[in-house]
């Protein structure tokens, strides 16, 4: 099992708010991992940071050893929290341009999700509700064979059933060999998938284990961990 | 990589210029056509409609371009262009290549439009006669002015290259502030535009005791003609490269998106 996310006492100020406090953190190849945590905890600018749209503040972050660079972002499939792709393109066009720059990227894969949620492909995205624009986006992303999945709150803004059949995809398209990391506060919904969960509060990582060591040890689920964790 | 890049920011600036293009050169055929008749107010209309769109083709042409730079990399559309495995200076090339292609682009319609307008032979006789007259004056004085002209449109490309990087640098430069980041690219723009005249002045002002006016003078006329071309384009390249350098060091090492 190889290292694929490592960071190094990352610490990440804006202005004079600390987002990250120097945070150690190892996530291992084939694990489904949640980053827990409450609105402004850092988990974005976590991810933000290893997919180089952030530079940190001090310390490191490493993707499959290496710094977020052109080698890195090869093997990182990045769901953001936004809508970050062209209004005016198609869903068609979208597949191509993603087929155009990520070599590991799978039409068919991408075609067959996009028919199973009954996705038009030659609707442009300006014509698709908030939700259907976020499943066309994580099927972009799921439809690569990338090490290492970045999922920045992928379920947030679908419905149940789909996000279900969002779930079952990650679940079922990742290969053995890659990590995805999952960013929610929707803790039940992706508590049945999880390998291991990192709970992050103020910038610090408070908890990072198995889903199995805290169902034995502590006898509770995630989410009732999560709530008494996170009382307010 | 960087074809890619280029035809995506192609296809997506195409659907602003092409269609302006078009009216612009479908307005000039119908002011020649209605130079043939005497329409009075159909005519003023007309006319005021192609100059209105030859000045809306130079603003957009200008404002488009730097919309693109700044919305394709540093608000949400970042998020995607700067997770593409490409390099960070593919996609400031890509932006700087496509501008180009459009300001040429723009220049060609527009003097396309006033040819369309114009073309009547007469126009065309008198103005190739000048021309030959000029050509023929100027190798009187051993200046080839054809070769004067690849020169001069060498340089003028190359000034509008580094117009171009100003406004990416300037808009760099504003993105390493944490807030009023458009008030910081203008005052970039301007401060840039200060220190090089300050330097202008300075070199000048360095050359003068020197008696660099009388050592011009001692030059022969091709020389002068040639020369200064060569050295404004020498001068030119190496600052659109600082340019191009500073911001590409700034997206890469300095990026901090919203």
């Amino acid at each position: 099992m190889s290292i694929l996310l490592e960071t190094k006492g990352l610490e990440k100020k804006f202005g004079k708010t600390l987002a990250l406090a120097g945070i150690d953190l190892q996530i291992e190849s084939g694990k489904i991992v949640g980053l827990l945590g409450p609105n402004g905890s850092g988990k974005t600018t976590l991810i933000k940071l290893a997919n180089g749209l952030l530079t940190p503040t001090k310390g490191e972050i490493l993707v499959a050893g290496k710094q977020p660079g052109i080698e890195s972002k090869r093997v990182v499939a990045y769901l953001p929290d936004k809508n970050y792709l062209n209004d005016w393109m198609k869903v068609a066009d979208l597949v191509k341009f993603f087929a155009d720059f990520y070599l590991d990227f799978q039409i068919t894969a991408a075609e067959e999700m996009l028919d199973n949620l009954q996705i038009d492909k030659n609707s442009s995205l300006k014509a698709l509700s908030k939700g259907t624009k976020e499943k066309v986006q994580l099927i972009l992303v799921m439809s690569r064979k990338a090490e290492l999945y970045l999922l920045d709150e992928p379920i947030a803004g679908v419905d149940p059933a789909a996000r279900d059949y969002i779930l079952n995809t990650i679940l079922t398209n990742y290969n053995p060999e890659a990590s995805v990391i999952i960013s929610t506060h929707l803790i039940a919904d992706v508590e049945q998938i999880l390998d291991e969960v990192i709970f992050i509060k103020n910038g610090k990582i408070t908890l990072h284990s198995t889903v199995d060591a805290i169902r034995e040890e502590k006898n509770m689920s995630v989410d009732a961990l999560f709530r008494e964790e996170f009382k307010c | 990589m960087l074809g890619k890049l280029m035809k995506y920011e192609l296809q997506a600036s195409a659907k602003t210029f092409l269609p302006l293009y078009g009216v612009l050169l479908l307005f000039a055929l119908v002011n020649r056509l209605l130079f043939n008749f005497s329409f009075g107010a159909l005519q003023g209309i007309a006319i005021t409609i192609y100059f209105g769109l030859m000045v809306a083709i130079a603003v957009l042409t200008i404002i488009v371009n730097i919309q693109r730079f700044y919305k394709t990399l540093l608000t949400e559309e970042g998020y995607l262009m700067f997770t593409l495995p490409v390099k960070t200076w593919q996609l400031v090339i890509s932006r700087l290549f496509t501008a180009m292609i459009w300001v040429i682009g723009s220049g060609i319609v527009v003097m396309s439009s006033i040819l369309i307008i114009n073309a009547r032979p007469e126009m065309y006789q008198s103005f190739f006669s000048i021309w030959r007259e000029v050509v023929q004056q100027a190798s009187m004085q051993g200046v080839n002015l054809y070769l004067l002209g690849i020169e001069g449109v060498f340089l003028l490309f190359l000034n509008m290259t580094s117009n171009i990087l100003l406004i990416y640098t300037a808009i760099a430069i504003g993105h390493l502030f944490q807030q009023k980041q458009v008030l910081a690219s203008f005052g970039a723009y301007m401060g840039i535009i200060v220190v090089i005249q300050a330097i202008a002045s300075m070199i000048v002002a360095i050359l003068e005791p020197l008696n660099f006016g009388l050592y011009l003078k001692s030059l022969s006329i091709p020389t002068i003609a040639y020369g200064t071309g060569i050295v404004f384009i020498i001068a030119i390249v190496i600052w659109s490269f600082c340019l191009f350098a500073l911001t590409t060091y700034i997206l890469n090492k300095r990026l901090n998106l919203n």
